[in-house]
């Protein structure tokens, strides 16, 4: 890290075959598709060595990058967002106005890694994913891939923590919802009044 | 069961809260663990897919960006211009003769023009020099009798044939202009 700063290229590479495909992994999961996170990967990385003597080294250099990632992400979805008709019934879940449904308890029988090897359940995931909102997906993606938590994504996406619990929730009941049909006898558990109302009351930051 | 009840339990999946949990809320905790080990593996293994050559045409793009300032170009060029290999040296010599090529053409035309001038005057002048001379008889036929140019072949460039004429004889001059030497240089 520091012989990058002080411009050996050799070093940046390195930097760059460490992370380059976390890094896209993570643009990805936000623009969901792979030219458009191909293009924000390396806008980042460019980015990052501009700024490469800004980074004071408080944070990983992963940490730093991934932050450029999903500016440059969540810019390009907002740059290039595209018109698409919205059902009543998808907007309402995004809103969080869903029918008091909450969290499934089962998902794919315990087993991720095996359902990941069916193909027809990676695109089940992929569309799942994509329609989302680009909110709940980002903060979906963040939590998933780079683990961060609640406040850190709070400061990434300047927003309160409650939002982000909102969405997160959101996001992970409407994926739910969305691969419903290959849960292993799962069945919704009823309630969830206002869950807008409780997340903001629970983020107890 | 209420949101907020799942809130804790969402909350508890992602090591924000302690709770106790039983029954379905161990279900659901493991639910949500569940979902993101699939939204992780899938975007990990979409990453895993894609061919190195566009990551490796991706560092080309980002090197050529990030080419001009770096530090190593900029401190360094002493470093590179200093440390030059026998090749390097004749290289570096081979460039400036390319590169004034044509003016150095010009130059040993015209030394070589005003050399033969000088000579024949020279000879003009100072006969004894030639009396010194092995042969001085046949350097003055050679220098008085003009020259019969069957064919000038002078590629890159223009020939011109000068006659120049004076009670001794007759002095033949081939002029020989480059094609790129420009006037004045």
């Amino acid at each position: 890290m520091e012989a990058a700063k002080r411009g050996d290229r050799e070093a940046f590479r390195t930097l760059f075959e460490r992370y380059h495909r976390r890094a896209y992994a993570l643009a990805l999961g936000v623009v969901r598709h792979q030219d458009d996170a191909l293009d924000v990967v390396q806008d980042a990385f460019i980015k990052a060595h501009k700024y490469l003597d800004k980074f004071e080294g408080n944070s990983s250099f992963y940490t730093w990058l991934y932050r450029i990632v999903m500016n440059l992400a969540i810019d390009h979805i907002r740059k290039h967002r595209r018109v698409r008709p919205v059902e009543l019934d998808e907007q309402r879940l995004e809103d969080g106005g869903d029918e008091g449904d909450g969290l499934l308890p089962r998902l794919l029988g315990g087993n991720p890694g095996r359902a990941l090897m069916d193909k027809e359940i990676r695109q089940r995931i992929d569309t799942a994913l994509g329609e989302l909102s680009e909110n709940h997906r980002s903060v979906l993606v963040m939590r998933e891939l780079e683990g961060l938590s609640y406040e850190e994504m709070a400061q990434a996406m300047g927003c309160s923590k409650g939002t982000i619990m909102s969405r997160l929730f959101h996001a992970r009941k409407n994926m739910q919802r969305r691969l419903i049909d290959l849960m292993d006898g799962a069945k919704p558990l009823p309630d969830s009044d206002d869950v807008e109302d409780a997340a903001a009351s629970g983020s107890r930051s | 069961m209420s949101a907020k009840r799942d809130l804790d339990f969402m909350e508890h999946a992602d090591g924000e809260l302690e709770t106790e949990l039983a029954g379905d809320g161990r279900a659901k905790v493991e639910a949500v663990k569940e979902l993101g080990e699939l939204v992780r593996g899938r975007l990990e293994r979409a990453a895993d897919d894609v061919p190195e050559a566009r990551f490796a045409a991706m560092w080309s793009e980002i090197d050529k960006s990030i080419g001009k300032p770096m530090v190593k170009s900029q401190t360094l060029p002493v470093l590179a211009d200093t440390t030059p290999s026998a090749t390097g040296l004749w290289s570096r010599i081979g460039r400036f003769l390319d590169t004034y090529r044509s003016q150095i053409i010009t130059g040993a035309i015209s030394a070589g023009a005003v050399a033969a001038l000088a000579l024949v005057l020279r000879g003009n002048g100072d006969p004894a020099t030639h009396r010194n001379g092995s042969d001085p008889i046949d350097v003055q036929r050679v220098s008085h009798r003009p020259a019969e140019i069957e064919d000038l072949d002078t590629p890159g460039g223009t020939g011109t044939v000068f006659n120049l004429d004076d009670e001794d004889g007759s002095t033949t001059v081939i002029w020989v202009t480059p094609e790129d030497t420009v006037e004045g240089i």
